[in-house]
């Protein structure tokens, strides 16, 4: 019988503990549950970055502010080139594109401008660019 | 004498076998369990092929360029295969996404397709992103043809012929594409770095080898110090060969783990052998200044002075990304200051600056910041030695 209520005078010592561990059990289970549950439909978006260098044209603008919907714009400072060369090694950003000068116009005129984009090799991301 | 007190220093050095567990070995048996836990991290980067459900119905059977289209992306003999398909009824295909065996399924309904998901993700915002590109593409299409046959009528031509105006038109779309142009690096590996922090560690590890030959000739430090002291030898010359004989040991170890992450765990370095060497060189004595730097100017018992030494290297290496890359990307975009005073970063920042980087300029920062270091270290060290006197000991 001692050793009966001796257990619940230590389980009262440590109710503190106790409630403690019983709560972080409860709101990770409540939190497990109610983020599996799903009702809308979100993209997945990659991180990128956007070297515009035909700043004056309607349809880049218009480009990429198309981007801009598709991925989120990361805020680095795109003439530190070794800042973002080391972000996309890091997997800070998924891509970089670089809009050629007169890309607007040149889209325009039939002349088949190239943009050139630099990938951290993560194809799930690279195949963003592929389909736009 | 400082041949004389080289060779014995390298002598004792090999002989002591827990140091050269923690040097030679050490390194080594991480390398390898770094490679167990990491070798498959990345491939999970590589998109692979995923399995959809079309739901096979009438609607769909009307729907002629969603199934040329789905054909060719499930096309096995096309690199570019995106989806495996499964053509099954609604039911099975409901059934399918509760089992996981699928990303999500197409339903067509008057016309208009509907995707139905389970959770969203990247494979399901790509799936939604080519049904917009066909639905995209299919009205373009339709809408150019027309107006095209408009035309035709217009002019009062009737006698036109539909197809080659679908083919023109698909002609002039596909000739009107932006091409994209890929300069990526072809080093892109992130875990290599957690090899150059291996590296870097073993070379910080080398400072336990500086750190015991100092102390070796200490006098407050051992019962050999003692004698040494006493010895009419001139101090300057039993520290700089005890220092050097402690470099050539850690050299030895620190050239076995080169060779065997290159050829045993392939790690990719680049192809500058020579920058590579150079930094290990450096690198090594960056962590030899240090050990004898502990060992000269805390005034605290040998195991104290270890201590030290691998709690001030473990707290480097973690800095250094030894325990997750990102932490070092994090540190060099908002403090870069801390990875620049960082001998275990700056190592593995050259190694990693040589595999990504085609120009030089921040290796050879970090060689120059590595030197500071040293320089830094040996000075205050001997500061700290000269004409040391024991009234007591």
């Amino acid at each position: 019988m001692i050793i009966f209520s001796t257990v619940f005078k230590i389980l009262n010592k440590l109710k503190g503990n106790l409630i403690l561990y019983t709560v972080i059990l409860l709101a990770i289970t409540l939190f497990n549950t109610t983020s599996g549950n799903m009702n809308h439909y979100e993209a997945t978006k990659p991180d990128i970055l956007i070297v515009n260098k035909d700043q004056n044209n309607e349809i880049t603008k218009g480009f990429v502010s198309y981007l801009k919907e598709q991925a989120i714009l990361k805020d680095i400072d795109i003439n530190d080139q070794e800042k973002v060369d080391d972000a996309l090694f890091y997997r800070d950003i998924s891509y970089v594109v670089y809009i050629p000068e007169n890309f607007g116009d040149d889209l325009v005129n039939d002349k088949n401008p190239t943009i050139e984009y630099k990938s951290n090799g993560n194809e799930k991301c690279i195949f963003y660019p592929n389909v736009n | 004498m400082f041949i004389h007190n080289l060779k014995y220093t390298v002598k004792i050095l090999f002989k002591n076998k827990v140091l050269i567990f923690w040097m030679f070995a050490f390194p080594i048996i991480l390398g390898i369990f770094f490679h167990m836990a990491f070798e498959n991290i990345e491939k999970d980067e590589a998109l692979q092929v995923f399995d959809i459900a079309v739901i096979d119905n009438k609607e769909y059977q009307n729907q002629t360029i969603y199934q040329e289209t789905f054909k060719e992306l499930s096309d096995k003999k096309n690199k570019d295969q995106l989806f495996h398909i499964h053509y099954v009824n609604k039911k099975e295909a409901e059934q399918l996404l509760e089992d996981n065996e699928i990303e999500g399924y197409v339903l067509f309904n008057k016309q208009e397709p509907q995707i139905v998901i389970k959770e969203n993700g990247m494979e399901q915002t790509i799936l939604q992103f080519v049904m917009d590109e066909i639905k995209q593409n299919k009205r373009m299409i339709e809408d150019l043809t027309k107006k095209q046959i408009e035309d035709e009528i217009q002019q009062g031509n009737y006698n036109f012929n539909v197809q080659q105006i679908v083919h023109d038109i698909l002609q002039k779309l596909n000739n009107q594409e932006v091409s994209l142009k890929d300069t990526s690096s072809s080093h892109l590996s992130y875990m290599q770095i957690e090899y150059y922090t291996l590296i870097a560690m073993a070379c910080m590890y080398g400072g336990m080898l500086g750190l015991t030959a100092i102390n070796n000739q200490l006098a407050n430090m051992s019962a050999k110090g003692k004698r040494v002291s006493v010895s009419p030898n001139k101090k300057g010359i039993l520290v700089l060969s005890s220092a050097l004989g402690s470099y050539l040991v850690s050299l030895v170890g620190l050239a076995i783990l080169l060779i065997f992450l290159k050829f045993g765990l392939n790690v990719e370095f680049g192809s500058q052998w020579l920058y590579i060497i150079i930094l290990s060189l450096v690198g090594d004595l960056a962590g030899i200044s240090m050990g004898i730097f502990i060992a000269s100017v805390f005034r605290v018992s040998e195991q104290a002075k270890t201590g030290i030494n691998i709690a001030i290297s473990m707290f480097f290496s973690v800095l250094s990304g030894m325990m997750g890359v990102t932490l070092k990307y994090v540190i060099d975009k908002n403090i870069p200051i801390v990875n620049l005073i960082n001998p275990n970063n700056l190592i593995t920042d050259g190694f990693y600056a040589l595999y990504y980087y085609n120009t030089f300029n921040r290796y050879i920062r970090d060689i120059c910041c590595l030197g500071i270091f040293i320089i830094v270290c040996l000075f205050i060290s001997f500061r700290a030695l000269r004409r040391e006197q024991y009234d007591y000991i």
